[in-house]
């Protein structure tokens, strides 16, 4: 802009830009000033950068920068009208330096609120703002006690808090102890875990809080660690406080690479009771499974072995022979099927194919089959069905699976001229499908046991029947998976009676209408 | 020359039928039980000369017959034979608590049980 302009213009405009320049040159110069003055060698330390360092989501209203300027421009105009006796101007300036202060203040006050810093609950809220608004060296009351808190320190406690809050949050367990194996840390899941308030763990050595002699054992190893022995260790044990849980405990030596310095040792505990039991069931069926398979062909190769060596002349045992090896193969099929049926139902991998059924066809169907093969044993059939029942939207083969197993147990524990009876009524809430017989009956203690998978009784009169201990459970399964239920009653020495019992309400027979 | 008895006790029929057939037509006198609350009955009335037994059975498995044998009869002087779907990885313990005996893994050869027998016995003769 040319000198001679400037002359041009009014004196209050003239006076207005150069308390604008003149501010502007010192904001700039303060600026570079609070950039050079350090309270440490460290960059991170200056109060602007540490604060975003500790708090990256926490920064200056930028409205309250903008008002600072203002406010050194305000001053400056004032002062200028005074000294050129602009005694009007002067007055208009020192409305506006009013103003910029008044609402200076309103944004300090906001600064100050209540409001909730996002992410954090209300007590510490207010002292993280306490912390980040007070002056340095100024003596403020925080957590029960007044401090004078340098600004670094201020910083290192908002930090502390904020990983504290957030190991809070966690979980499991966590702990950490010092070279010497002494707690200086721990959240308050360990209270649950090892038994024993934070007040007993933190400041103290393992053997003063640990109960079990494998964790003292444990943790001894982390004291006063040699650095060629700082590596991750993991135990798994069952606290006597707490028998019926698995507890993993997991130590990670802490080690400054940069100046192979050791810091102490970070300890995890979780309780992997759930994991526990998963493994235990996988080896237990793996076991029960194994069993069963090898039985069958325990005996198909002593059989065949007997019929490999045969000379002949023993016309009767090698037919004895055949007809066992037949049998047993027969068993092994019907396990095998059993089992990848079950195992499918289990891992959700089988899918109906439902259609729409006349129940009493299908079961007049599966009771003339069955029935055939009870004829040996001298046994009386009977079938009581009504006329018509509402037809029901069922996987067909599977369902007729679930029948075949009930008949067929029926018949296998029953007694000689026994009675099997199967029979089927509807009311207006239910259709009931039940399956009698008055054979041995199932005591009354192993009734809630005789769904589960393997399980068979410990009857000597069962266990001299062949069977895995699969059909009841595999039975249980597609009826549930048919929305239905699989009931028992039951009397020791008298009999059973298995219903499966469909709600007249559910989609299985709304389908099928 | 005695003839040796043989205690074979399994809960399936199949098994206590073959083993009782094979066994008995190499020469030797057998007696059966279906579990091992059996077997102790018979045992304690007129103990074998030697032992085969399944693990897994009702009322009382072969472990447990086993470890009761140990514990009634430490100066027995027979062989046990312990047939088994797998072997148990823990199982060296209590079978050295139960001492003189051994495991034999189904499926099982009968010619190879005769063998052992004969073995056991010209060893123990």
């Amino acid at each position: 802009m040319k000198l001679k302009t400037m002359k041009k213009l009014t004196p209050l405009f003239q006076l207005l830009l150069a308390s604008l320049l003149l501010a502007l040159l010192l904001a700039s110069g303060g600026q570079w000033f609070l950039r050079q003055s350090t309270l440490g060698p460290n960059q991170a330390e200056r109060p602007q950068e540490l604060l975003a360092f500790a708090a990256p989501e926490f920064n200056l209203p930028q409205q309250a920068q903008t008002l600072s300027l203002l406010t050194l421009f305000s001053f400056l105009l004032l002062g200028t009208c005074h000294l050129l006796h602009a005694h009007k101007q002067a007055k208009i300036a020192a409305r506006l330096l009013a103003w910029i202060e008044k609402t200076l203040a309103d944004t300090a006050t906001e600064a100050e609120s209540t409001a909730p810093i996002p992410g954090f609950p209300e007590e510490i809220s207010k002292q993280l703002r306490i912390l980040l608004t007070t002056p340095d060296e100024k003596n403020i009351t925080i957590g029960g006690g007044q401090a004078a808190l340098p600004i670094t320190q201020k910083i290192s406690l908002y930090t502390k808090k904020r990983f504290e809050l957030i190991f809070e949050e966690f979980p499991d367990g966590i702990m950490l102890l010092n070279e010497s194996a002494e707690a200086t840390y721990a959240n308050s899941k360990i209270e649950i875990i090892l038994g024993k308030s934070k007040s007993e763990v933190i400041g103290h050595k393992f053997h003063d809080w640990s109960q079990e002699e494998v964790l003292t054992d444990f943790f001894s190893r982390f004291q006063n660690i040699q650095s060629r022995l700082r590596r991750k260790k993991e135990l798994l044990f069952s606290p006597s406080y707490l028998p019926e849980r698995t507890l993993s405990v997991g130590a990670y030596p802490v080690e400054n690479r940069d100046n192979n310095t050791f810091l102490g040792t970070l300890v995890l505990f979780r309780d992997v009771s759930a994991e526990a039991l998963a493994k235990q069931a996988r080896g237990d069926f793996v076991s029960h499974v194994s069993h069963e398979l090898k039985s069958p062909l325990n005996v198909l190769k002593m059989y065949s072995e007997l019929l490999l060596n045969a000379d002949g002349n023993d016309k009767e045992i090698e037919r004895d022979a055949a007809n066992v090896i037949s049998d047993e193969v027969e068993r092994l099929s019907l396990l095998i099927n059993n089992l990848l049926s079950i195992s499918k139902i289990e891992l959700g991998s089988i899918s109906l194919v439902r259609q729409r059924v006349k129940v009493v066809d299908l079961l007049s169907d599966a009771f003339q089959t069955i029935a055939r093969s009870g004829l040996e044993e001298r046994l009386s059939f009977k079938l009581d069905l009504p006329q018509e029942l509402s037809p029901l939207s069922l996987d067909k083969e599977l369902f007729r699976v679930a029948i075949n197993n009930l008949l067929t147990n029926a018949i296998k524990y029953n007694r000689p001229q026994g009675k099997v009876t199967l029979a089927a009524e509807e009311n207006d809430a239910q259709i009931i499908i039940s399956v009698k017989d008055t054979g041995l009956g199932i005591a009354a203690g192993e009734q809630e046991h005789i769904f589960e998978k393997f399980y068979r009784s410990e009857s000597a009169e069962v266990r001299d029947k062949p069977g895995h201990g699969l059909g009841l459970a595999l039975a249980k399964n597609i009826v549930e998976l048919h929305h239905g239920k699989l009931k028992l009653e039951s009397t020791l020495g008298e009999g059973s009676t298995f219903a499966i019992v469909f709600d007249k309400g559910s989609t299985l027979v709304q389908e099928g209408l | 020359m005695n003839q040796k008895t043989i205690l074979i006790v399994d809960d399936d029929a199949h098994v206590r039928k073959i083993l009782g057939l094979t066994i008995g037509r190499a020469g030797y006198k057998t007696q059966t039980a279906t579990n091992g609350m059996e077997a102790l009955a018979l045992i304690r009335s007129h103990p074998p000369n030697l032992l085969i037994t399944d693990i897994e059975m009702p009322r009382m498995s072969g472990k447990e017959l086993c470890l009761t044998i140990a514990r009634e009869l430490p100066d027995r002087d027979f062989l046990i034979i312990l047939m088994t779907s797998v072997v148990e990885r823990d199982a060296s313990s209590w079978l050295q608590e139960v001492g003189q005996a051994e495991f034999m893994e189904k499926p099982l050869s009968p010619k190879k049980i005769i063998e052992r027998l004969g073995s056991y016995f010209r060893a123990t003769a």
